[in-house]
């Protein structure tokens, strides 16, 4: 993946965890409110974020830590 | 991309998907020590702790995971705590949305609960497939299936659902009216077993329905291996006038390999699955080319976690790579066969696959058959009951002939032959039960 596709990846990133804030917070507010409907369509909407969260943060969150972490060790290693 | 659903873990560098997978496998394990009861004490009892667990950063540590199994799995789901998934649940039992079992045909069904977040990704994934299929919103698919306990097809319907096309559900409708209403309502792409696909086309001829003249261009199959048995896939196809589809997955584990357009062989999902590849004795890693049998852990479900679970699936890997761009590995021929349906018959190792390949050699069968093993006076029988289209029901002795013949050289065994007339045998709409093996305790 390029610099322009991992930063792309990493603004969608951020929304899908933006739109994760709203969703459990709109279902806490339906608990608050003793709305049921709103904790019930907000669940489904979780449901979706999650798959989200599977295939776009995860690998962004495992993969690109792992890139921080290999190019950690190479400037160490430069540094030796 | 084309054709991938989501390229960033499908066409992921091999390298990165390999530690992708490893990071995944230790976060589930750590999930499900600390909220599966039954993982609790499977891993504790196999002297493994929580920083165990947060270690396994090789493949080789993988192995140190013990494997698991449908018995323990059922045994673990006696008892009244947790009813009825019992020791497996690792959530709060109000998350659990979906309620599925399996057959039973062991004695008793494994049921299965999964939370709505388990089964959107349940969703996502047959998404995944349909899309490397070339199934998009303009597509009308009909799904033959009873829409009952078994998981089968509901993910299709709900994958389907994702990509936007139009879903027909076949219900409890019958063989009849769902050619018809595939043939009427112009349905693109079709979802059933290959047996049922097998079914439909020998009903339709009954009825003079042209199945090849309807707009059905893909076929997708599951539940059986029909659809990766060159000659029950080229069978179909040439009944249909479609492509056809197979893939690979089970209530535990769904959907763990698919075919994509390119069929080159079946992809295993590595994105949501550590599939190993072991030899059905030592449980040590084989190579491409060897057959091995498939040990899967799933990534994501969160109801109930399966780590290192044993499917008895026997594969062949391939070393090829896929044209599709897909950086997943490949296995060749679907499902070989069943570690636990091997079985030897009168000192030789018997297949039932084997029969499937024989009879779909012979154009004279309409692919229904059942194979029943029997001991009498130490002396091992198999008879093999298979179904003839109705206008050659005057040349069962010639086909009789044939059939010993074919089944002489897939099995290297001596069976016994019984040609019946069409629509003898039960049809099946979910998975085909055509293995009997009686004998009982005497069973080797």
């Amino acid at each position: 993946m390029n610099k322009r596709e991992t930063r792309l990846l990493r603004s969608i990133n951020k929304e899908i965890l933006r739109l994760e804030v709203v969703a459990l917070n709109l279902k806490n507010m339906g608990a608050e409110a003793d709305l049921p409907v709103l904790i019930y369509n907000a669940n489904r909407i979780l449901g979706s974020i999650n798959a989200l969260k599977l295939n776009i943060s995860d690998p962004l969150r495992i993969v690109y830590s792992r890139t921080a972490v290999l190019l950690a060790e190479h400037k160490s290693s430069e540094n030796i | 991309m084309k054709d991938m659903w989501n390229p960033v873990l499908e066409a992921m560098p091999l390298e990165d998907l390999r530690f992708f997978q490893l990071t995944k496998f230790r976060e589930q394990c750590i999930y499900a020590y600390m909220h599966s009861p039954f993982y609790k004490g499977k891993f504790t009892e196999a002297g493994l702790r929580l920083k165990d667990l947060d270690q396994i950063d090789t493949l080789v540590k993988v192995d140190q995971i013990p494997v698991s199994s449908k018995e323990e799995y059922i045994n673990a789901q006696k008892g009244e705590k947790n009813f009825p998934y019992g020791a497996l649940l690792a959530v709060p039992i109000e998350q659990i949305s979906a309620f599925h079992q399996t057959s039973g045909t062991s004695g008793f069904p494994l049921r299965w609960g999964d939370s709505w977040a388990d089964w959107e990704w349940y969703a996502d994934i047959w998404a995944t497939i349909l899309y490397a299929r070339g199934l998009r919103n303009h597509d009308r698919v009909y799904i033959a299936f009873p829409y009952n306990l078994f998981m089968a097809f509901w993910g299709g319907h709900y994958g389907a659902e994702k990509i936007g096309a139009e879903v027909i559900p076949g219900g409890t409708t019958s063989t009849e009216q769902r050619i018809r209403d595939i043939a009427d309502l112009r349905c693109t792409a079709l979802m059933c077993t290959p047996s049922y696909a097998l079914s439909m086309a020998e009903a339709a001829r009954q009825v003079g329905i042209d199945l090849r003249a309807t707009a059905v261009s893909k076929i997708f199959c599951t539940g059986e291996p029909g659809a990766s048995v060159r000659l029950t896939k080229k069978r179909i196809e040439d009944s249909w006038n479609a492509q056809v589809f197979d893939h690979a997955g089970a209530t535990e584990t769904p959907l763990w390999s698919f075919q994509c357009k390119e069929q080159q062989g079946l992809h295993i999902n590595e994105a949501h699955y550590l599939v190993e590849i072991l030899h059905p004795e030592t449980f040590e890693p084989v190579g491409e080319g060897e057959t091995g049998t498939v040990v899967a852990t799933n990534f994501v479900r969160k109801g109930m976690p399966v780590i290192r679970y044993d499917l008895k699936d026997l594969v062949k890997l391939s070393a090829d790579k896929c044209r599709c761009g897909r950086t997943w590995r490949i296995t060749e021929g679907g499902i070989i066969g069943r570690r636990d349906e091997l079985t030897k018959v009168r000192g030789v190792l018997f297949s039932p696959k084997n029969v499937d390949k024989a009879i779909m050699g012979i154009s004279e069968l309409n692919g229904e058959f059942e194979t029943i093993i029997t001991r009498e006076k130490e002396y091992d029988n198999v008879l093999v009951r298979a179904e003839v289209f109705k206008e050659y029901k005057n040349a069962k002795e010639e086909i009789a002939h044939n059939l010993a013949r074919g089944l002489r050289s897939t099995t290297t065994l001596r069976c016994n032959i019984e040609i019946v007339s069409s629509g003898t045998l039960p049809r099946h709409e979910t998975k085909a039960k055509r293995f009997k093996d009686l004998r009982g305790h005497l069973h080797q």
